[in-house]
């Protein structure tokens, strides 16, 4: 386990951490998760929502593959582990979403691995024990690696205010 | 005096104009240009409605659409183009097509000189046309293509000749142009990127003028993405289209394409 790594012992957790990187996230940032069925990728972008201030449910997008909700910045919520083929992007207006200035959160990103900007924030979620998560967030660009720094920074600060 | 009604959504703005055609050019009764990131969908029947009124006039008074067929925004072209052919299907009037960058290019009509448009096509990408104007008239050099803006530059470059540049790839790559061809370039003020009504409307007379509007078939009038999809590809490969790498073929139109090269 490295120090770039958000530890998590429960999704109640996991939403914290989402909470955090909502805090610190800026427009057009781009963050690609992956992690199995039930490692927790949903609970995370509902704590991202939360902390980009939006208000309502943030219901999975398995089914609508994109759902965009109002906050701070918007937030766009994709699933892509219904497309089949990559040219199904191009469909969805998947590039000039990530490029229209809000938040995006990608789910099953790994899907389409060579479709994915250039510099964005992959966050793999890896199941430790029924509760426990790993968070590895790894920045592919200088502004991702920015903001993976500025987000464990947040986790900390929130993590102590918890643990005090 | 035929009311031609003018759109394009595919940009970030919004154009729409109302106008006829004389011989000399078109003439513009009104027109709406409405700068609405991503919401040209909710603004463009009511804004059509708004300019027929201000005018005196009705929707049915309409005699025939001009549509800006992109290369654009992918959303943003497939709404206008839709909604156009609607209209026109509706009121059992021509449907007519221009390029969106040859529009563009419209607003530079008074000048002389070679004018650049680029468009974004995001993921690093651009829609770039070149452009001759000169005594009023605007002519269309290049294709319909998309490419990286450092490959354009140095093709603009080599040209040696001093040329001016407008669209909204300029947001992202001004400084790519200026750096690669220095004092050759001038970059249009931001407030000339995009289409207007008027320009709609030239670009539609000007087409009409040489012949290459078509025949006003609103099953005709096709978009141009430029960037085919994969599954595009794979269906020309079927239907025995050749000439189409993946690429782009010059007409930019996916589907069956009775089209005008410039």
């Amino acid at each position: 386990m490295t120090e770039d790594t958000i530890l998590t012992r429960d999704a109640a957790a996991t939403h914290r951490a989402g909470a955090a990187l909502g805090r610190v996230v800026e427009a057009g940032d781009v963050i690609a998760l992956s992690g199995g069925l039930g490692a927790g990728k949903t609970a995370l972008v509902q704590g991202l929502a939360a902390g980009l201030g939006v208000s309502g449910h943030v219901p999975s997008p398995t089914f609508n593959i994109l759902l965009v909700h109002p906050g701070a910045l918007p937030l766009y919520h994709f699933d892509l582990y219904r497309l089949e083929r990559p040219d199904e992007l191009v469909d969805i207006d998947f590039w000039e979403t990530l490029e229209s200035g809000g938040v995006s959160a990608i789910e099953w990103a790994d899907r389409f691995p060579g479709e994915l900007p250039v510099d964005r924030l992959d966050v793999v979620i890896d199941v430790v024990d029924e509760t426990t998560r790993a968070l590895h967030p790894t920045g592919t660009g200088s502004r991702s690696r920015l903001l993976a720094r500025r987000w464990l920074a947040e986790w900390r600060t929130d993590t102590g205010r918890v643990a005090g | 005096m035929t009311l031609y009604l003018a759109l394009d959504t595919s940009t970030e703005e919004l154009a729409v104009g109302l106008g006829s055609f004389t011989p000399e050019g078109a003439h513009l009764i009104g027109e709406v240009n409405l700068d609405v990131p991503r919401a040209s969908l909710t603004h463009l029947v009511p804004s059509i409605e708004r300019l027929v009124a201000s005018a005196d006039l009705r929707v049915r008074d309409i005699g025939a659409v001009i549509v800006g067929r992109g290369p654009g925004s992918f959303t943003g072209v497939r709404i206008g183009v839709a909604t156009a052919k609607g209209i026109a299907q509706g009121l059992g009037v021509p449907l007519y097509g221009v390029g969106t960058l040859d529009a563009i290019a419209e607003r530079f009509a008074g000048r002389d000189g070679l004018l650049g448009v680029v468009s974004d096509a995001m993921r690093h990408e651009i829609y770039p046309a070149l452009f001759r104007c000169s005594n009023g008239e605007v002519r269309r050099l290049t294709p319909h293509r998309v490419a990286p803006p450092e490959v354009v530059a140095e093709e603009w470059a080599a040209l040696g000749e001093p040329l001016v540049i407008t669209g909204n790839g300029l947001s992202k790559y001004a400084d790519v142009f200026t750096a690669t061809m220095g004092g050759e370039v001038s970059l249009a003020h931001e407030a000339m990127w995009a289409p207007t009504g008027q320009a709609l409307l030239a670009a539609g007379w000007r087409a009409r003028a040489a012949g290459e509007a078509g025949d006003g078939d609103v099953a005709t009038v096709l978009p141009v993405y430029t960037r085919l999809s994969d599954a595009e590809v794979n269906e020309r490969v079927r239907s025995g289209i050749t000439g189409s790498t993946g690429a782009t073929p010059a007409s930019g139109v996916a589907g069956p394409a009775r089209e005008t090269r410039p």
